[in-house]
């Protein structure tokens, strides 16, 4: 598992206004097994790792 | 890769496929949850860009938008409150040129009717490009996951 810092870029929304984005600093890692990014970092997980839970699709 | 090998010698290619999911939680910020490098040239002055996605997200009445952009540009941002996934397909169509494409802009799905009509972009295929999948929660307690994707290239 390795962390990744997320960084705001700037962007436009679908009216034309601007806005920001977050994306990774780095490029993620081709042989990731899933990605969860709180806002601040992303976290990668890779093969051996215990995986985060998946989503339920409910609260 | 070559320009010939995207565009002429197979006239439908899968750029890039992914079954790990990536997920946006604790955040109110559009998120980035997937990067695809479209090559330049790939696309052709008739050729397209189709996106194949599963997401899944909370089910609540709070907006969960998922968006689609092309060199930075928003193609689609479909917002999502009471359901849990979706499958959500876009075909983003060059209009006899590299830097002019058109896109339905339809914010419950891909296809179908759309009162808000077809959105035009002018992003420059003939450069190297980025396709980013993307997510916005309103309450930051919400997630979004990308569950997977297909991007194609598609040439005549």
């Amino acid at each position: 598992m390795i962390t990744i810092p997320a960084k705001q870029i700037p962007s436009t929304d679908d009216q034309g206004n601007a806005t920001t984005i977050l994306e990774p600093t780095s490029e993620l890692p081709s042989n990731r097994i899933a990605t969860v990014c709180d806002g601040t970092n992303y976290t990668v997980y890779e093969q051996g790792d215990t995986l985060p839970s998946a989503s339920t699709g409910s609260d | 890769m070559s320009n010939f090998y995207l565009s002429a010698a197979r006239p439908v290619t899968v750029l890039s496929q992914s079954g790990a999911p990536s997920s946006v939680t604790g955040t109110t910020s559009e998120t980035v949850l997937a990067t695809i490098a479209i090559p330049a040239g790939a696309v052709g002055p008739n050729g397209a860009i189709r996106v194949t996605t599963l997401w899944s997200y909370t089910n609540n009445s709070n907006n969960k938008i998922l968006f689609t952009r092309l060199g930075g540009v928003s193609v689609q941002g479909i917002t999502n409150t009471t359901t849990s996934a979706m499958t959500q397909q876009i075909v983003i169509r060059s209009r006899g040129t590299s830097t002019s494409q058109i896109t339905e802009f339809n914010s419950t799905s891909g296809f179908g009717s759309a009162a808000a009509g077809n959105f035009a972009t002018t992003v420059d295929m003939t450069k190297a490009q980025n396709l980013t999948l993307s997510g916005a929660v309103a309450v930051g307690t919400d997630t979004i996951t990308l569950e997977g994707y297909t991007v194609e290239i598609l040439n005549p």
